[in-house]
């Protein structure tokens, strides 16, 4: 069995009085993609925001491997649409510790595999949502991840734009990164998931063999 | 690393590249200019043409010191001299420019040549006017003091060595020619004169107003990303990514500080608005309030489309009422109150104070309550760049 690189125990959210998230526990392992479904307001992006560390848990604890490479991609396209595909990866890049020939070749590279090398130069705001889409994902992919976060990527994008964002996942889980992908919409995703659970009022009620 | 790339990416957020970055500092100029060339010689000729009271307190109550104040009441230029007695305060109601007191022994000492000056308190409330007062009182002792030195002189050569007797009658005799020839001296025009060459309001007002500007419109087009950031997920996955919310904000701070400070001080040199380091502190407080104040309203807005536009309504608001495109002067006495509280008039009182002679001191008391409401505008965005939570 792969690794665990990421585990939660037990862990509880609460909005005010609305119970998000009740005692979910789970492990995200090595090399798998980890589909999570659930209806909206089921809990899913709060379960993303609590593996990504991004929101602390009232009760529970969420243990990662010590320095990790994380990446998350938030459902909205967090993106500076006043900015170019290349000034956007470039920063993602820099933040990330890359500079000099290496963030110009990862850059270069992350553009020609999402399909944008010709839109490089052009303002986020004149991208297209499928676009959108894949430079939202490729900002991700600037490091190779350990851990991959998705948060409903699919939503929006073309045909062609999800069948790319989804083989770079498969491609990269075969590499050893765990992948979490959540969409409400199970037939997007499923084919691809090694395995899949389900959040239904905040509570993990079934969790599927791997496919 | 993770810093540097905040920076790169908020100096391209901020000026966009090439010929746009260009247009972005000139605007606030070009707007100052024009609403200086517009506003200005109607505050001019609103301020040149009204006269103003001044209060007197003649401690030293001698026949020169009377003489002095009942040639006063001959200047044009002041609508009425109030006498005040001891104790006695000058109206706050009105228009009373200054307030000078006339110390006990002035004369005399002025006589003696010992260093010796009337006490001047100026009225905020009318900066060009107290600007005028002070600038026509300090000429006038010059006048004086040259007076009494030459009459000083001449007495000595005369009469040789003066016994004190001598020297009373001297004294009597020469002080009041001497606060005659003064004053006949300082007429109206050459007090407009002296003014003009110690204060010039025209020059402060575009000084005020391009200065105002840049500490406004810098700070909430470096800001309005920071509802982008919020609002999209970018400041969370930043923090994935190892970043935090301090170092995004700490980021805009320094570009908007660059970019305000560099155009600002030019312009300030530039135009020769007096001491600049002077200013410095004054400049920085209210860099941090501005900054601060729209942190605040971008946190709060949630688009930076509406940032933009509720900060631009907030930001002419801020510049019309606090006399940066309209002459504080001709502004209704209610909304003149108002106006002590915005940052262009915090700015232009600031380039006063020196012409005005007040000290570094009482300047930076003057800028503890605009620091604590600084901090208190940071503190209550905190809670907003929090991204807005869904299950």
């Amino acid at each position: 069995m792969n690794e665990t690189v990421l585990s939660l125990n037990n862990v509880t959210v609460d909005y005010g009085k609305e119970r998000i998230l009740d005692g979910v526990s789970l492990e995200v392992r090595a090399g798998e993609i980890l589909g999570v479904r659930g209806r909206n307001g089921a809990g899913k992006t709060t379960l993303m925001e609590i593996m990504a560390g991004i929101l602390k848990p009232r009760t529970g604890t969420r243990s990662v491997e010590p320095g990790l490479a994380l990446c998350y991609v938030p459902q909205e396209i967090s993106l500076y649409t006043s900015l170019t595909g290349r000034q956007n990866l470039e920063f993602w890049a820099e933040s990330y510790g890359l500079h000099g020939k290496r963030e110009k070749a990862r850059v270069d590279y992350l553009l020609q595999l999402m399909g944008l090398t010709e839109k490089a130069k052009k303002r986020v705001e004149t991208y297209s949502g499928g676009m959108k889409r894949r430079l939202n994902m490729a900002a991700a992919l600037v490091v190779t991840p350990q851990l991959l976060l998705l948060d409903e990527p699919t939503v929006g994008a073309d045909a062609a734009s999800v069948e790319v964002m989804l083989s770079t996942v498969k491609r990269l889980a075969e590499r050893g990164a765990a992948v979490v992908l959540i969409s409400h919409i199970t037939d997007d995703i499923e084919g691809y998931c090694t395995r899949v659970i389900e959040l239904s009022e905040g509570k993990l009620k079934c969790v599927s063999s791997p496919v | 690393m993770r810093f540097l790339a905040c920076l790169k990416k908020d100096l391209r957020l901020l000026t966009g590249g090439g010929i746009r970055s260009i247009l972005f500092l000139l605007l606030p100029m070009l707007l100052a200019l024009i609403m200086t060339l517009s506003m200005s010689g109607v505050a001019s000729a609103s301020v040149r043409l009204q006269s103003f009271d001044i209060a007197v307190r003649d401690e030293d109550d001698t026949i020169m010191s009377r003489l002095l104040i009942s040639q006063l009441e001959n200047v044009k230029l002041f609508e009425r001299v109030i006498r005040l007695k001891e104790g006695e305060q000058p109206p706050e109601n009105g228009r009373c420019a200054a307030c000078v007191t006339i110390p006990k022994d002035f004369f005399y000492d002025l006589y003696e040549m010992k260093d010796t000056d009337v006490v001047i308190s100026l009225n905020e409330d009318m900066p060009n006017e107290a600007g005028m007062v002070r600038s026509a009182f300090t000429s006038l002792i010059g006048i004086l003091e040259e007076n009494q030195r030459i009459y000083y002189a001449a007495s000595r050569v005369r009469y040789g060595e003066l016994d004190s007797e001598r020297t009373r009658e001297l004294y009597e005799a020469y002080s009041s020619a001497s606060a005659e020839d003064a004053l006949n001296r300082l007429s109206f025009f050459e007090l407009s004169g002296v003014y003009q060459k110690g204060f010039d309001s025209k020059k402060l007002f575009f000084g005020a107003s391009i200065i105002s500007m840049l500490m406004m419109f810098i700070p909430l087009a470096g800001l309005r990303s920071i509802s982008e950031e919020t609002g999209s997920g970018l400041l969370d996955r930043f923090r994935t990514a190892g970043g935090s919310a301090w170092m995004a904000v700490l980021s805009k701070l320094v570009i908007a500080f660059v970019m305000t400070f560099v155009p600002a001080l030019s312009a300030a040199w530039l135009l020769g608005l007096g001491n600049i380091a002077q200013l410095i502190p004054t400049l920085i407080v209210c860099f941090l309030l501005s900054f601060s104040f729209f942190l605040f309203v971008c946190s709060l807005a949630g688009r930076p489309q509406t940032a933009q536009l509720v900060g631009n309504v907030i930001m002419l608001i801020m510049l019309t009422l606090g006399g940066a495109l309209f002459p504080y002067e001709l502004l209704p006495a209610p909304l003149k109150s108002v106006s002590d509280l915005m940052l262009p008039r915090i700015i232009l009182r600031a380039m006063e104070r020196p012409y005005l002679g007040r000290g570094s001191a009482e300047t930076l008391a003057g800028l503890i309550p605009l620091l604590i409401a600084a901090a208190c505008f940071f503190i209550a965005a905190l809670p907003f760049m929090r991204k807005r939570r869904r299950a």
